[in-house]
């Protein structure tokens, strides 16, 4: 394999590649990025067995075409330091070249047969739905997915499709966010998306993308990318009982305002007490010093007696965080019982503290 | 100034004010480990909770009357055996060598003449108690430290020049009006007081002027915190008398916390005030037993354990969120788990966990001789979110748990059971 290739395009190339890689065991064929030149196209390859990516490009002149791997993580700190213009790619048996000028870097090779295979779209079902609103509903249950939680599942967000809508759904058991959106499928299936793969999808794609899946796989194509994870096999909670099928106070809230409000008292505490009177709401910090945080926005929330709840302010404001709209809803039963944030189709339910 | 009172021979003197005929004799009172609330039968358990405070361990009884013989004596293949320790012994009993949690066969030995009356719990908690009540109309700022010990502060209500006098007047009215011997340290410093009490026993009352000479010549293990391991870790350092730790600042300060604390309150520097109300931080039970190889009767005992945590942990409003398994096992093996859930606290949720924890570390080949419960880490101590995927489920469960609370206040913890624990 000898291509000639420039060194921009080649290093954001190795840039998408990194996060696919195996970083801690150098002796893992995983760590390696693999390349591949046919006729006129470099397929590049990158993958920790979970989730993986493709690469193509045509925007190279081939020498000699054939295949080769190497460390993904060196080969980027090479292309780094090289300057602007062309570089050369060559493999020699067991090594690979990278050249510009006077400079000459080897990296060893592995055998690239042993590279893993991808699985390949053919014949799975796709969801046909509009890329904005996947990768958006996708954005704005992130935060709400848990990491490092025993129960597989929950480190993952649900894409639950319907016949005539999809669900995506996430839950740290502290709180769960919920996108619904209506979209007609041929299908019905329940999906438990990685968190990895969540964060990399909205890190890839934009547009015009094709999505197909199986049990085992969901793969993500457009132009440039090729991009698939594993999927988690496990069974997610049934976050419909979850959902509160009444609401006692229904509170239309200033967006700007709550923020800036829970903003000032979390420079003293994370928890925070928050008290909804008729004609305005306080907030409160929540903390064992001799150290206190108040303040209070006007607002006629409608409830006539004083409703006081406690709450870890991150699960507000990542809520807060997502929508766009200048006023959200809130829904209040107990205060020792899960409440509702609700923005049109993007809805959190969050337990309070009991206090 | 700082007074601290503590009873002389707690449960002997007890015993003695309910039934005079065991004064001026030597006389202990012996225990054997509770294991009543393991009984198949219904015993009608109830918890003594009165001082509700976080320095007693909390007593389950039975409405059933105990002898000595009932108690203290096994048979075993037509064999009698004395079995048993001594709880508290009398300054009587003392002078024959007989001391607190000696076998009260050993006992007996060293005393033949010796009176064993069993323990009755409630009737010292039900005196302790009282004792406290007493105590409030008498000193404003008092923390009560322990079932038999109290601390008070007088500053600002009885002038230092008269605390010597109002401790000893203190000292007749608790004998005349509960018939119970106290003795009472006073000094600028709440542990230099307790440690003046210890010198002042029995019946006694001491005041400490001069902290220097006072702690000259005392041992190091007199003062409340020095322990056996401390005790020789200190003679490690050449530390063999309490008066020579003022001069070793550096070294205490060295063990960070810990020892900053224990350099201030022996040199009575620590300005450690009264705290009148302790929250508490934990519940636990532990009961001992003879070895024991069922494997199913040992889960049978943690479940009625648990039930018992269970009741106590409803009564003070707490949702504990740790809970913790202790097995020890012959020749001192000891296994132990806990795990924390951020989840509503009920009966059943504790029992499935404690079952899981129990396969996780039980060793079926084994003899267990003792069980420990606990839980801790209250919400009410620590703010959390609790699990939102589990609150429906806890919901009922804690609402089972309460249902089952009121019909165990009652007629009884033993009234309902689970089936775990038939």
């Amino acid at each position: 394999m000898k291509i000639a290739i420039s060194k921009s395009v080649l290093e954001n190339i190795l840039i998408h590649a990194q996060p696919f890689l195996e970083k801690k065991d150098t002796s893992q064929i995983t760590s390696h990025i693999y390349f591949e030149v046919t006729s006129n196209r470099l397929i590049v390859k990158s993958t920790d067995h979970e989730v993986g990516l493709i690469i193509e490009n045509e925007d190279i002149s081939v020498t000699e075409s054939g295949k080769i791997t190497a460390n993904g993580k060196k080969m980027l700190d090479i292309v780094r330091i090289l300057k602007e213009g062309d570089v050369i790619l060559k493999s020699e048996r067991d090594t690979i070249h990278i050249q510009q000028a006077h400079s000459n870097f080897r990296l060893p090779a592995f055998n690239s047969d042993e590279f893993p295979a991808f699985p390949t779209s053919d014949d799975k079902p796709n969801i046909k739905i509009d890329s904005h609103l996947l990768i958006d509903s996708l954005k704005k249950i992130t935060s709400a997915t848990d990491t490092n939680n025993p129960k597989f599942e929950l480190n993952g967000a649900l894409i639950d499709i319907r016949s005539d809508s999809i669900n995506f759904v996430s839950t740290d058991t502290r709180r769960l966010a919920l996108v619904h959106i209506a979209n007609i499928n041929d299908t019905e299936l329940a999906l438990i998306v990685p968190k990895k793969a969540i964060v990399e999808i909205q890190k890839l794609f934009f547009d015009n993308i094709e999505i197909s899946y199986d049990n085992t796989y969901l793969i993500i194509r457009s132009d440039q990318f090729t991009f698939y994870t594993k999927l988690i096999n496990g069974k997610f909670p049934d976050y419909t009982r979850i959902i509160p099928k009444e609401i006692t106070h229904t509170l239309i809230l200033p967006k700007e305002k709550m923020i800036d409000a829970i903003k000032q008292i979390t420079t003293i505490s994370n928890d925070m007490k928050l008290t909804f009177k008729d004609q305005k709401i306080l907030f409160e910090s929540l903390s064992d010093d001799n150290i206190e945080a108040k303040t209070e926005i006007d607002h006629n929330t409608g409830i006539s007696s004083s409703f006081t709840l406690a709450v870890n302010s991150r699960y507000l404001l990542d809520f807060l965080a997502q929508i766009k709209g200048i006023e959200f809803t809130m829904g209040l039963n107990e205060p020792n019982l899960p409440f509702t944030l609700e923005e049109n189709d993007f809805k959190t339910i969050v337990m309070p503290i009991v206090i | 100034m700082f007074i601290h009172i503590d009873i002389d021979s707690f449960f002997a003197s007890a015993e003695r004010s309910v039934d005079p005929g065991l004064k001026n004799v030597p006389m202990a009172v012996g225990s054997r480990s509770n294991l009543e609330i393991f009984n198949r039968e219904r015993t009608n358990i109830r918890l003594m909770n009165d001082n509700s405070g976080a320095f007693v361990t909390p007593v389950f009884y039975s409405d059933k009357e105990k002898s000595f013989d009932s108690v203290f004596i096994d048979k075993i293949d037509g064999q009698k055996k004395i079995r048993g320790i001594i709880t508290t012994a009398s300054y009587e009993a003392r002078a024959f060598g007989v001391k607190t949690a000696m076998p009260i066969a050993q006992a007996l030995q060293l005393c033949p003449q010796l009176i064993i009356v069993p323990s009755h719990y409630p009737l010292y908690h039900k005196l302790s108690h009282y004792l406290h009540r007493f105590l409030q109309t008498k000193i404003p700022l008092l923390e009560q430290y322990s079932i038999d010990e109290f601390f008070g502060d007088l500053s600002g209500w009885i002038d230092d020049r008269d605390v010597l006098e109002f401790s000893k007047r203190l000292q007749q009215e608790i004998l005349e009006n509960f018939d119970i011997p106290v003795s009472i340290g006073i000094n600028q410093s709440k542990w230099i007081a307790k440690v003046a009490t210890d010198f002042a026993k029995p019946f006694g009352v001491y005041e400490v002027k001069d902290i220097d000479s006072f702690l000259h010549n005392r041992s190091l293990k007199e003062f409340p915190g020095i322990g056996k391991g401390f005790q020789r870790r200190l003679e490690g350092y050449g530390i063999n008398r309490l008066g020579e730790i003022k001069a070793r600042k550096a070294l205490f300060y060295s063990w960070k916390r810990p020892g900053i604390q224990l350099y201030h309150r022996i040199t009575g520097t620590d300005n450690e005030p009264i705290t009148s109300k302790r929250d508490r931080k934990s519940i636990g039970i532990s009961r001992t037993f003879d070895a024991l190889r069922d494997p199913d009767e040992l889960r049978r005992r943690i479940m009625i354990m648990a039930r018992h945590i269970v009741y106590i942990a409803i009564s003070i409003e707490a949702n504990p969120t740790t809970y913790y398994l202790k097995i020890d096992y012959e020749y001192g093996v000891k296994v132990k788990q806990s795990r924390t859930l951020d989840r509503l606290f009920s009966e059943t949720l504790f029992k499935i966990e404690l079952a899981q924890m129990y396969d996780i570390i039980a060793q079926p080949e084994a003899a267990a001789l003792k069980l420990s419960l606990s839980v801790s880490n209250f919400t009410s101590n620590h703010l959390r979110t609790l699990s939102l995927l589990h609150l429906e489920e806890d919901q009922k469960r804690l609402r089972l748990t309460k249902d089952l609370q009121s019909l165990r206040e009652r007629f009884g913890l033993d009234i309902i059971k689970s089936g775990s624990e038939l």
